[in-house]
């Protein structure tokens, strides 16, 4: 393989870079397109910057919380309700819930 | 059957505040439409209700985020099989169109923009244009993107659920960054 590369080759070789250790030949091949190329340089910084955001994005949000509004809220917990009591009534399998014999006794 | 079910059969309006907001919340970062995320955290519940192991302590928040998890990854794994792209995965109108026939350079240039970490983090209106675009890609490169690098499940993983070799990810991964960032440029960065 020779030492040039294009742009559309510098691209895609710098989003695999995120993904893996790239073989030698290409990481030298980069290096060398990156040192002339600005457009590339720009693309690879913008590309590596969202990527690095997006993960941060992901680990800090798992601690942010929405408003659950009323009516969401209520539609949650009937629906748990509703298999709560098929549940009680005895249908251990996890599938397909059976309609349980006589609502579920000891519960409500 | 041990206590901490038997509490949560009572009253499921304490499991639903406990942890509703939190959950919809995390499925909300990931799958922006309102009603598949609803739906996901409802299916997360009632699996949570049916599994045997429940243990109603302080790990119950881990326990229930793991669940969703499976759920929003069996989410996209269905959307990729179910949406495959015409023309197969051969060629990108977006990214292929992006450089010239010949010499294949650039035919519009990257913008002059950085990613300023801190300014975007907690940018609500940011986010909402990052998903709005993560929206707008094909259906098998948001389940790559979305499994690759938000839900951090294993590239061997992702390429069984989506029935792709290696190769064929790093590629499908290279048009979802390439898509994305084209996106922002045009709605965020650079409008
Ligand atoms: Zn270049």
């Amino acid at each position: 393989m020779s030492t040039w590369t294009s742009c559309k080759d510098a691209a895609k070789t710098v989003a695999e870079g995120l993904e893996r250790e790239l073989p030698f030949h290409r990481r030298v091949a980069l290096k060398f397109h990156l040192l002339i190329c600005s457009a590339c340089r720009r693309y690879r910084r913008q590309v590596v910057g969202i990527h690095r955001l997006v993960r941060r994005h992901v680990n800090e949000s798992s601690q942010s919380v929405v408003e659950l509004d009323l009516a969401t809220r209520q539609r949650f917990i009937e629906k748990l309700r509703q298999a709560s009591v098929t549940i009680d009534a005895g249908t251990p399998a996890a599938g397909t819930p059976v309609i349980p014999p006589d609502g579920g006794s000891s519960h409500r | 059957m041990n206590d901490g079910v038997a509490s949560i059969r009572c009253d499921p309006a304490t499991w639903v505040d406990a942890h509703g907001a939190a959950l919809l919340a995390y499925t909300l970062m990931r799958v922006r439409d309102r009603q598949t995320a609803e739906d996901l955290v409802q299916e997360t519940f009632l699996a949570a209700l049916q599994a045997a192991n429940f243990r109603g302590d302080a790990m119950e928040r881990t326990w229930l985020t793991g669940i969703l998890r499976n759920k929003i990854c069996d989410h996209f794994r269905r959307l990729a099989r179910e949406r495959t792209q015409p023309g197969g995965d051969d060629v990108d109108v977006v990214v292929d169109g992006g450089f010239a026939k010949v010499m294949e350079h650039w035919i519009k240039e990257p913008g002059r923009w950085v990613v300023d970490d801190e300014a975007l983090i907690a940018n609500r209106e940011f986010w909402e244009i990052f998903h709005e675009c993560l929206r707008g890609l094909p259906s098998r490169q948001a389940a790559a993107f979305v499994l690759r690098m938000m839900e951090d499940v294993a590239a061997e993983k992702v390429c069984q659920d989506l029935n792709i070799s290696d190769t064929n990810l790093w590629v499908i991964l290279h048009r979802a960054r390439f898509r994305l960032r084209t996106c922002l440029e045009q709605h965020w960065f650079t409008p």
